[in-house]
C-alpha cells in the first residue's frame, strides 16, 4: 500500500508530529514544547492528544520508538521517523499545501 | 510495502503478549510528560498548589487519551475478545451439567467428521507421492462400445511409444512377485518389473545408487533395485548392498540400487519389495501376441498437455494401428487416465457417501447443541434481562453468545479430536488393505485447519439462532413482570421444532441408508456361491520361476505336490486352480463355438478362464452336471480338453448335450480348437455379487491351454479340523520343492468373509453414524417436548383443576411428540429415497425402494421417538394441579 494522506483531522496532527520529528528523535515532551513554540502558542491542542498520534505513528510504521535517558537523567521514551514515515510526511505535506491552497482559493474568490 | 500489514499485525501481538509491559510503559511515558511539565511550571514561578490544575487543562484527561492510545494499537478490540471470551468460559463452567452433554454432542458430530475427513484427505486430497504426479497418467485399451478399460499388449505399447506425440515417456510395468534366496532364507517378496521409463517418469530419486538404464531393459545383466524396507530388514541396513549379488528366483542379480522408504510404486497397501527391468519374453513380441493385454502402461505428459488431449491422441494412433492390423485390434480403442482416478476411482464414490452421511451427523449435533443452548438461555433470561437494564446493548449479548457458543463448539472440537482419533486407529484396523493408501492417515495440517474452520462455522450456526433470541422484543419484560410469556417463546419454540424435525428427518435418512446396506450384506451372505466350503483350506503357492521358464511346473510341483498332499492323514481332496475363485479374475479368452459362422471381429464373446488340476471340483464342491471332471491323461497329447459351466453350456447349446462339441478359443483367422468332455456348477468367480460368468476350465496337464504359470491357489479338503493339516502341507512342499512357498493360508470361508469385508466396513460406519443420530434426534426431541411440559406446567394444572384427567394430558403431551416425529419422519422418507439412490451400486438384491427397510425404519424410529416423549408426558401426568398453580 502506497503512503496516503489521513483523514483531515487527525491527520493535521499527524503531519505537524512528523514535521517534528524530521529534525531528529525525540521524546513526547519535547515534541509538544517544539510545537508550542513553533506555532508560537497558536495551536491549542491538548498535549495529551499527541500520545494517541504518536502511538498511531507507530502502529502505522511511521515511527519508531525505544526508551532512551532524557537531559535529566531519566527514563524516557525516544521516537524516531522511520524511512516509510519520512514518505509519509512529504506526501502529508504535498497534500496539506494543496488543500491551504484549494481553501485560499476559494476564500479570494468566494 | 505489501508486507506492511503483516509487520502490524506482528507488532500487535507482540504487545497484547505482553500487556501489562505495554501498560506500564504508557503509563511512565505520560508520568514523565507531567513531571517535565510540573518542572517547568514551578521553574516559571507557578504557585505549587496551581500547577496540577493547569497540567490537567493542558493535557486533557489522561485516561481518555490512554484509552485512544489503546484504540490506536488496536487493544480494545482485543480486550473485548478477551472479556467475552473469559465471559463465556465463566457461564460455561457454571452450567457443567449443559456443558458436557453440548461437548460431547458436538465432539461426537466432529469428531466423525474429522476421522472420515482424514481418511479422504489422505486417499482423495493429498498429493500423489511422486513429484511428477499431476503429469502422470496411465493408459489402457478397451473394447469400443464397452464399458471397463484392459491392460495392454507389449506390441501396442511399442507402437505407442513410437507414435504418440503427447507423452514425455510411456512406460510400462507388471506387479508380481518373487523368490529372494542365495544369501539368506528363500523368502518370498513383491516384485515390479518397470520398462527404463518408469522410474525417471515417477522423479523419486534412489536414496542409494542408481535407476534402471537403457542398457539394463536390454538384458545385458541380471540388476535389481530393492526398497528401502527390504534392505533394512534383509540386508540389514548394509550400505555395501549397492553392487552386490544377490539370488533373484535363483539366478544372480546385482543390486543397483536402493529406494527410499517413502517410495511406493505401484501404489498400494503393499509396498513393492523389489524392482526389476521388464524385458519383453519372446513370447510377447510374437505377432499373435498382439491381442494378448497383460502389461500396465504409464505415461507422463508433456508439459501443458491435457489428460484430454493425450486422449485424443493415443484414440487416433489405435485407429491408424487399427488398419494395420484390422484383425488383432479389431473393433478397439484406449484411454487416459490420470493416475489418481486410476489408483483411487473405485472408492471415491463410497468415500464421499460416507463423508456425505457424516456430514449429516454433523448437522444433527449442530441442531442438538441449539437446542440445549436455547433451553439453557431461557433459563438465563433474568440474568440477560438484568444486563440489558444495567446499560448492556442488544448487539453486546449477541456477541456475547456468540463467542460463547463458539468456544463450545472448538472446545467439543478438541473432545473431537480424541474421538477422532480413537475413530481412526478402529477404521485402520477394519480397513486393512481395503483402502488404496497414497499415504498415512494421520489428522495432518490440513485435516486439523479444515476441523477448526468447521468448528468455528458450527460454533456460528448452531449459536445464531439462539443468540437472537435477546434481540426479539421482551427482554426487557423479563424485569416488569416476570410472568410475561412472551411472542418470543413462542417463536423459539416454533423453531426448536423444527430442528427436531430436521434432525429426525436426517437421522430416518440415515436409519434407511443402513437398513438397506445391511439387508444387502445379508442377502450376499446368503447367496449361494456355487462352492460347498465347508472344511477347505486354501492357500497361495508361490512358484519360483524356474519351473515356468522350464515349463516343468505341473510335472515337477504340482503333480507331486498333489499326490502327497492327498496322502495325508485327514486329507480327502486336494487341487489346485490358476485364480481362486471369489477373490481372483481377471484371465479372459475369446471363443466361439463349433462350425457356425464366427461373429465379427472384435465382437467375439469372452469366457472365463481357469486351469485347475484333477480334484478341484470336488474339493471345492463344485458338481460336474453332464460328462466328467478334468483328468491326468487329459495332457498335450490328443486334443485339448475343457470343462465348461452351466451358463456357457445353457447359453451357447440350449436344449443340447455340449458333451463332445467344440471350443473355438482365438478368433476368426486363428483358433485352438478345445473339446467339451464335462459340464460343471455355475460359481460366482468374481465375488459373490456378480452374477456366474461364462466359464471355462482347462487342465493344468496341457500345456498348449495351461493358464496357471507362475503361482496358483492350492486347496484341500479335509475331514478334520482344517487348521490341523497346514505344518504337514507346508512338509510335504518342502519335500516337493524347498524353494516354493505357502503363502496366506486360510479357509475358504475366510476368503468369502474377507470379500465381504469392504461392505461390511461401510455398513459398520453407515450403521454407527445412523446410531449416534438416532440417539442425538431422540436426546433432541426429549428436550423439547421436556422444555414443553416445563412450560405449559400451570396450563396442565388448570385443566386437571378443570377436570381433565391423567391419561387426557398424557395424550395431549404425547400428541406433541408425535406430531414432530410424524413430520420428521414424512420428510426424512423423500430424503431417504433420494439417498438410496445414492447408495444403488452396493444394494446387491435389494433395490432402493426395499419395503422391507423403508417400513421398518420408521417404525422404529416412531417408537423410539414414543418413549422419548414418553418420559415428559409421564411427568406432565403427574402434575399436581395445587403446586403448578402457585408456582409461576
Amino acid at each position: 500500500m502506497p503512503p496516503q494522506p489521513n483523514d483531515r483531522l487527525q491527520g493535521t496532527l499527524d503531519l505537524l508530529v512528523l514535521k517534528t520529528l524530521a529534525s531528529g528523535p525525540m521524546h513526547g515532551w519535547s515534541v509538544a514544547l517544539r510545537i508550542q513554540d513553533v506555532s508560537r502558542d497558536a495551536l491549542l491542542i491538548n498535549q495529551g492528544s499527541l500520545y494517541p498520534a504518536l502511538h498511531r505513528l507507530e502502529d502505522n510504521g511511521f515511527v519508531s520508538s525505544e526508551w532512551g535517558t532524557s537531559e535529566n537523567n531519566r527514563r524516557a521514551k525516544y521516537y524516531r521517523l522511520t524511512a516509510r514515515g519520512r514518505k509519509q510526511l512529504e506526501v502529508e505535506t504535498q497534500s496539506w499545501e494543496r488543500f491551504a491552497e484549494a481553501v485560499s482559493l476559494v476564500l479570494r474568490l468566494a | 510495502m505489501v508486507a506492511y500489514p503483516l509487520a502490524r499485525f506482528f507488532r500487535r501481538v507482540r504487545l497484547l503478549l505482553d500487556r501489562r509491559a505495554f501498560e506500564r510503559d504508557l503509563d511512565e511515558e505520560m508520568r514523565f510528560h507531567m513531571d517535565m511539565a510540573t518542572a517547568r511550571h514551578l521553574e516559571r514561578g507557578v504557585a505549587p498548589a496551581a500547577v496540577r490544575p493547569l497540567i490537567t487543562k493542558e493535557f486533557g484527561s489522561m485516561d481518555r487519551y490512554k484509552d485512544e492510545v489503546r484504540d490506536a494499537r488496536g487493544l480494545t478490540v482485543s480486550d473485548d475478545m478477551a472479556r467475552d471470551l473469559r465471559f463465556a468460559v465463566r457461564t460455561l463452567r457454571r452450567t457443567p451439567g449443559f456443558t458436557v452433554i453440548a461437548l460431547l454432542t458436538f465432539g461426537l458430530g466432529i469428531g466423525a467428521n474429522a476421522a472420515i475427513f482424514s481418511v479422504v484427505n489422505a486417499v482423495l486430497v493429498r498429493a500423489l507421492p511422486y513429484p511428477n504426479a499431476p503429469r502422470i497418467v496411465r493408459a489402457y485399451e478397451q473394447v469400443k462400445g464397452q464399458p471397463g478399460v484392459s491392460s495392454v499388449s507389449v506390441l501396442n505399447w511399442q507402437d505407442w511409444q513410437r507414435e504418440v506425440t503427447v507423452f514425455e515417456a510411456l512406460g510400462s510395468f507388471v506387479a508380481s512377485g518373487a523368490i529372494l534366496g542365495g544369501d539368506a532364507e528363500p523368502e518370498r517378496v513383491r516384485a515390479t518389473y518397470v520398462s527404463a521409463e518408469v522410474m525417471p517418469m515417477l522423479g523419486v530419486k534412489p536414496m542409494l545408487g542408481r535407476w534402471f538404464g537403457d542398457e539394463d531393459v536390454k538384458g545385458k545383466q541380471n540388476v535389481v533395485i530393492v526398497s528401502e524396507a527390504l534392505w533394512r530388514n534383509r540386508y540389514g541396513a548394509d550400505r555395501g548392498i549397492v553392487g552386490r549379488t544377490i539370488r533373484v528366483e535363483g539366478l544372480p542379480f546385482t543390486v543397483v540400487g536402493i529406494m527410499p522408504a517413502s517410495f511406493n510404486f505401484p501404489l498400494g497397501p503393499l509396498q513393492t519389495q523389489v524392482w526389476l527391468p521388464f524385458i519383453p519374453p519372446d513370447m510377447a513380441l510374437d505377432p499373435r501376441a498382439r491381442g494378448w493385454h497383460w502389461i500396465s502402461v504409464i505415461g507422463l505428459l508433456k508439459p501443458g498437455v491435457t489428460v484430454q488431449q493425450a486422449n485424443a491422441d493415443l484414440v487416433r494412433v489405435v485407429a491408424r494401428l487399427e488398419k494395420e492390423y484390422p484383425i488383432a485390434i479389431a473393433n478397439r480403442s484406449a484411454a487416459v487416465v490420470p493416475m489418481r482416478d486410476d489408483v483411487v476411482g473405485r472408492v471415491r464414490p463410497t468415500l464421499l457417501l460416507l463423508l456425505g452421511a457424516v456430514v449429516l451427523v454433523l448437522l444433527i449435533a449442530c441442531a442438538n447443541v441449539a437446542n440445549l443452548l436455547i433451553a439453557r438461555n431461557a433459563a438465563r433470561r433474568k440474568d440477560a434481562a438484568v444486563r440489558v437494564a444495567l446499560g448492556a446493548s442488544r448487539g453486546q449479548l449477541v456477541r456475547q453468545r456468540l463467542v460463547e457458543s463458539v468456544v463450545l463448539a472448538l472446545g467439543g472440537a478438541l473432545v473431537g479430536l480424541g474421538f477422532a482419533y480413537a475413530g481412526l486407529r478402529v477404521l485402520a484396523a477394519l480397513s486393512g488393505p481395503m483402502l488404496p493408501i497414497v499415504g498415512p492417515i494421520a489428522m495432518d495440517a490440513r485435516v486439523l485447519l479444515v476441523l477448526g474452520a468447521a468448528a468455528v462455522v458450527c460454533g456460528l450456526v448452531f449459536g445464531i439462532a439462539p443468540a437472537m433470541q435477546w434481540t426479539r422484543s421482551g427482554v426487557r419484560h423479563e424485569l416488569a413482570d416476570l410472568t410475561v410469556k412472551t411472542t418470543a417463546g413462542t417463536e423459539m419454540r416454533r423453531f426448536r421444532s423444527a430442528l427436531v424435525v430436521t434432525q429426525i428427518a436426517l437421522s430416518l435418512m440415515l436409519l434407511v441408508g443402513a437398513g438397506l446396506l445391511m439387508r444387502a450384506l445379508v442377502t450376499l451372505q446368503s447367496t449361494d456361491s456355487g462352492l460347498t466350503t465347508e472344511r477347505v483350506v486354501t492357500a497361495r503357492l508361490a512358484v519360483p520361476n524356474r519351473y515356468t521358464r522350464d515349463n516343468t511346473e505341473t510335472e515337477q510341483l504340482l503333480g507331486p505336490l498333489l499326490e502327497r498332499v492327498r496322502a495325508i492323514p485327514g486329507v480327502r481332496q486336494a487341487g489346485v486352480v490358476s485364480l481362486l475363485p471369489i477373490e481372483e479374475t481377471g484371465a479372459t479368452v475369446s471363443f466361439w463355438v463349433d462350425d457356425r459362422p464366427w461373429p465379427k471381429s472384435g465382437t467375439e464373446p469372452f469366457a472365463e478362464v481357469r486351469t485347475v488340476s484333477p480334484g478341484y471340483f470336488a474339493t471345492m464342491g463344485v458338481p460336474i452336471k453332464a460328462g466328467r471332471d478334468l483328468e491326468e491323461r487329459d495332457d498335450s497329447m490328443s486334443v485339448t480338453k475343457v470343462v465348461v459351466n452351466e451358463t456357457l453350456a445353457r447359453s451357447f447349446f440350449p436344449g443340447e448335450n455340449p458333451i463332445g462339441h467344440r471350443v473355438l478359443q482365438g478368433s476368426a483367422d486363428r483358433y485352438f480348437e478345445w473339446e467339451i468332455v464335462g459340464v460343471s456348477g455355475d460359481v460366482r468367480q468374481s465375488g459373490l455379487a456378480e452374477a456366474p460368468r461364462v466359464e471355462i476350465y482347462t487342465s493344468y496337464r496341457d500345456m498348449r491351454a495351461n493358464f496357471a504359470r507362475g503361482d496358483v491357489a492350492l486347496v484341500v479338503k479335509t475331514s478334520i479340523a482344517d487348521a490341523a493339516v497346514v505344518p504337514d502341507l507346508r512338509r510335504a512342499l518342502k519335500t516337493v520343492a524347498p524353494d516354493a512357498a505357502l503363502m496366506n493360508v486360510r479357509s475358504m470361508d475366510e476368503v468369502i468373509a474377507q470379500s465381504l469385508a469392504s461392505r461390511k466396513l461401510i455398513l459398520v460406519l453407515f450403521g454407527s453414524f445412523a446410531g449416534i443420530a438416532l440417539v442425538l434426534a431422540a436426546s433432541g426431541l426429549y428436550a423439547v417436548i421436556y422444555y414443553l411440559v416445563a412450560q405449559r406446567t400451570r396450563e396442565i394444572g388448570i385443566r386437571m383443576a378443570l377436570g381433565a384427567d391423567r391419561a387426557r394430558v398424557l395424550r395431549l403431551v404425547l400428541r406433541q411428540g408425535a406430531a414432530l416425529a410424524l413430520g420428521g419422519i414424512a420428510v426424512g422418507l423423500v430424503g431417504a429415497t433420494m439417498l438410496s439412490r445414492l447408495l444403488a451400486g452396493l444394494l446387491y438384491g435389494v433395490g432402493t425402494h426395499d419395503p422391507l427397510t423403508f417400513v421398518t425404519v420408521p417404525v422404529i424410529l416412531g417408537a423410539v421417538a414414543l418413549v422419548a416423549s414418553l418420559v415428559p408426558a409421564w411427568r406432565a401426568a403427574r402434575v399436581d394441579p395445587v403446586v403448578a398453580l402457585k408456582t409461576d
